[in-house]
């Protein structure tokens, strides 16, 4: 503060621990020597402590149990509420799973499905958007894609065929994910709606059931099927998603 | 300066504290978390992990209320209804009419002063924090909560007619 602080700054200043040692030692020193200061300033700290006294403190368990309230045992899909917490989407192949536990453990695995979760939605906004370089092999060659990514990836990558959904095939790429190599899939419906799948390897067989995220317009659904996680992005609504998801499971399974 | 995780982990009480200060419902603080967590997370990138993450978490948590309530209108500036008390327990009446006192002064703060007080007494932060969080000069949230505990603690006299300035 460059001017002198009015004595309610001083109060308030004091009250949060914002003074320098020096200003608090002579502030207080002027509280010993001054009853009335002293009495505004208890006030002060009273009417601060009714305050707190009016916003709850959550307990860490509330805390835990948000993070965990996604989780797919809960039976109704409230939009806004699935849409939170991508950690613990991307995490739940472990189950019921705090960030507690999380920083605890750091278990190399989880993050590795953190970072495929965000690597397919990266993949997803940025390929999406290109006109002409949104895909690296396009339909007319989707033999040769299949062969090719069957062969990076170690897994049979069959084309899931999405026509009757609406959804023509627009081709694939490989793509980088955590050192390996991961694939993506892309598709687009009548209106221009791009719609992805995307596919990487994970360090720890899992088997997970389908975990559906909305956020920014988009829903993203995943799940883990040994070492092999799939997603499928796309800026459709769960109803709309879910028969796609399908088709996709069914023929990469 | 530890991990992003960690931080988050550590912030999460005082986002939820800040959450309920604003919108007074225990659901809707959930929800206000829940999305800044998310939101937070997809735009890790952005966070510059000189600063602390905190303050940054607070403002996407403060757009997020603002996107949410204010454009709908729906809850804005109705701050600490009645059920508050309910927040505490063993209450005397003196002191329940002391809460009740200072609700209404709380909500009839301006704005700028309401928002400041909150970022400092509920969201846990300095006032360097908050004043980044609110893109304002340090000293003036210094002046802001200043003028904010003083008419808690002393409220003007009934409206005066247009005397007090409240900037």
């Amino acid at each position: 503060m460059t001017e002198t602080p009015s004595i309610e700054e001083q109060i308030s200043a004091y009250l949060d621990g914002e003074m320098s040692a020096e200003d608090r030692a002579a502030f207080e020193e002027r509280l010993e020597s001054d009853p009335h200061l002293l009495e505004r300033v208890g006030n002060w700290q009273q009417t601060d402590d009714l305050l707190q006294s009016l916003v709850p403190e959550p307990s860490d368990s509330h805390m835990d149990r948000l993070m965990v309230a996604n989780l797919p045992h809960e039976p109704r899909w409230p939009l806004r509420k699935v849409a939170s917490w991508a950690l613990i989407f991307a995490m739940g192949a472990v189950g019921g799973f705090g960030l507690n536990e999380w920083r605890q453990s750091q278990n190399p695995a989880q993050v590795l499905i953190v970072q495929a979760t965000m690597d397919a939605t990266s993949a997803h906004r940025i390929f999406t958007a290109e006109a002409r370089h949104a895909v690296e092999v396009g339909p007319d060659e989707a033999e040769h894609l299949e062969t090719w990514l069957t062969k990076r990836m170690g897994r049979e990558m069959a084309v899931p065929q999405l026509e009757g959904l609406g959804l023509t095939f627009v081709g694939g790429r490989l793509l980088p994910s955590g050192g390996k190599a991961a694939a993506q899939y892309m598709y687009e419906n009548a209106e221009g709606e791009r719609v992805t799948v995307y596919m990487a390897r994970t360090d720890a067989e899992a088997r997970s059931a389908l975990r559906f995220l909305s956020d920014d317009g988009l829903t993203t659904v995943r799940w883990q099927d040994g070492p092999w996680v799939f997603f499928v992005v796309g800026p459709l609504d769960k109803e709309a998603i879910s028969p796609i998801v399908d088709v996709v499971h069914n023929t990469l399974i | 300066m530890p991990k992003f995780s960690a931080q988050m982990k550590d912030a999460l009480p005082h986002l939820w504290r800040y959450a309920y200060s604003l919108t007074q419902d225990r659901a809707q603080a959930d929800d206000l978390v829940q999305d800044c967590v998310e939101r937070g997370l997809r735009k890790r990138s952005l966070w510059d992990e000189g600063q602390p993450l905190k303050p940054w978490l607070m403002k996407i948590l403060l757009n997020l209320f603002r996107d949410r309530y204010r454009a709908t209108s729906r809850l804005a500036e109705v701050p600490f209804l009645n059920d508050h008390a309910g927040a505490t327990v063993d209450t005397t009446v003196e002191d329940r009419a002391e809460l009740a006192a200072v609700v209404k002064r709380m909500q009839a703060l301006p704005e700028n002063q309401r928002q400041a007080l909150q970022l400092v007494a509920f969201a846990g932060l300095s006032y360097a924090e908050a004043a980044d969080v609110l893109s304002v000069p340090i000293g003036t949230i210094l002046s802001r909560v200043a003028r904010a505990r003083a008419s808690l603690n002393e409220p003007s006299q009934p409206q005066p007619t247009q005397l007090r300035s409240v900037t």
